[in-house]
């Protein structure tokens, strides 16, 4: 093998894999066909020609009509995930409360057992959804609207048109609203089937973990958020490493990919899940704009479909 | 319709002769536009890519030279009728422009 094959094979590595099998040894043909005798390096113009047409194939694979199914599927899978990204937040929120007060918990059992049973109300409420979804089962999806209005009853100034405009309040209620619809929807059911039983019990426990420690850099005093706005800047990161770690088993899947990228956003838009008394204006900004922009990718990609029938 | 780029146009013109592997369509496009377009093996695989995606054109037959897999690639009846339409569509435009520039007096024979 010449010098010459040698560094165009290296640059066709940036194509598909699919592509490389049907094609290589093909475009190796043509590119040895139309070197000058002696050649041994490629031109700068086919370097760049190359690279641009990798590019272009790896976009018409992942962007292209030919990607519909997969971005089907892939919507469908982050649906059916936001019920447990809810159960990963409301379980994480809860080992911090039970850390956080852990010295009272044997006198609070005593003396005020409802105290206890009122922290596991949001893990109960997110439980309930996400056992929907993964067991299909209708009954236990109206259980859990029963959990969450008797939940929501507790709090009715959260429901208030003040509090629902304050950006650690109305996000979450949206978010926690379309969990319990979503409980209710088959195709969320039939998109969770594809994760593999092992994938949920590796990364369920990692996500929680992860997002526990996010969260508690900025909860748990080890930085003070009054006198430190950085960190709380960083608000939406914790649920960040969540749609990380779900990427990770996912990445195993062309609809999994996707279904990261498709939660992304709103995982960034829903901020701590109001745990913090307060967030900066750009903050509260900037999570605004990932909800803007998720809306505007979901329209866009609503109305290609819609153009491509 | 959307309208076709100038490599993909030359490209299905080059097929509409018949059957032609990568590089022979490479020389051809060469020779179709007198030297002005010449394509590389990058642009012209994501073209065949889109093009067999798109129906335009399908994989007629393999050969083996030099050890190395040569395949042919053909027009598919989409593929002819979309370059007509293209071929049409450019004629109608070089019309009007023409007629225009003779107009003024600008421009050469038609």
């Amino acid at each position: 093998m010449s010098s010459l094959e040698t560094r165009y094979r290296r640059l066709l590595a940036a194509y598909p894999r699919d592509h490389r099998a049907r094609h290589e040894e093909e475009m190796l043909g043509v590119l040895l066909a139309g070197a000058r005798p002696g050649q041994t390096r490629p031109r700068p113009a086919d370097v760049a020609d190359l690279l641009w047409g990798a590019l272009r194939v790896h976009g018409r694979r992942a962007f292209g009509p030919v990607s519909a199914p997969a971005w089907r599927c892939g919507l469908a899978l982050a649906v059916a995930l936001w019920p447990f990204l809810m159960l990963a937040g409301a379980l994480a929120t809860g080992l911090l409360h039970t850390a956080e007060s852990v010295g009272n918990v044997g006198v609070a059992a005593v003396a005020r057992p409802f105290a206890i049973l009122r922290l596991a109300e949001p893990i109960v409420t997110a439980a309930l959804s996400a056992l929907a979804v993964l067991l299909g089962r209708r009954w236990i999806a109206v259980l859990g609207v029963v959990a969450f209005v008797l939940y929501q009853a507790r709090y009715p100034h959260l429901l208030e048109l003040d509090a629902l405009l304050f950006p650690n309040h109305g996000p979450v209620l949206l978010a926690q609203l379309a969990a319990v619809a979503i409980a209710f929807v088959p195709a969320a059911h039939r998109a969770i089937a594809v994760v593999p039983w092992r994938a949920f019990l590796l990364w369920g426990p990692l996500a929680v973990a992860g997002l526990a420690m996010s969260k508690a850099i900025v909860r748990v005093r080890w930085v003070d958020v009054l006198a430190h706005h950085v960190p709380v800047t960083w608000k939406p990161v914790p649920w960040l490493v969540v749609v990380g770690l779900a990427a990770g088993w996912a990445c195993g899947s062309s609809a999994g990919r996707r279904a990261a990228l498709v939660l992304f956003l709103p995982a960034a838009a829903l901020g701590d899940l109001g745990d913090l008394p307060s967030v900066p204006a750009a903050t509260a900004l900037a999570q605004i704009g990932c909800a803007a922009l998720a809306f505007a990718a979901t329209a866009a990609l609503a109305l290609r479909r819609g153009a491509g029938r | 319709m959307r309208q076709m780029q100038e490599p993909t146009f030359l490209i299905l013109t080059a097929l509409a002769a018949g059957p032609q592997h990568g590089y022979g369509v490479i020389t051809d496009v060469e020779r179709i536009s007198e030297g002005q377009v010449r394509l590389r093996a990058g642009t012209l695989y994501a073209a065949f890519d889109r093009l067999q995606e798109e129906g335009l054109i399908a994989e007629d037959r393999e050969e083996i030279v030099d050890g190395r897999v040569r395949r042919y690639y053909r027009l598919t009846g989409d593929g002819a009728a979309r370059l007509a339409v293209e071929a049409e569509r450019m004629r109608r435009h070089a019309r009007a422009a023409t007629a225009r520039l003779r107009a003024i007096g600008a421009g050469g024979a038609a």
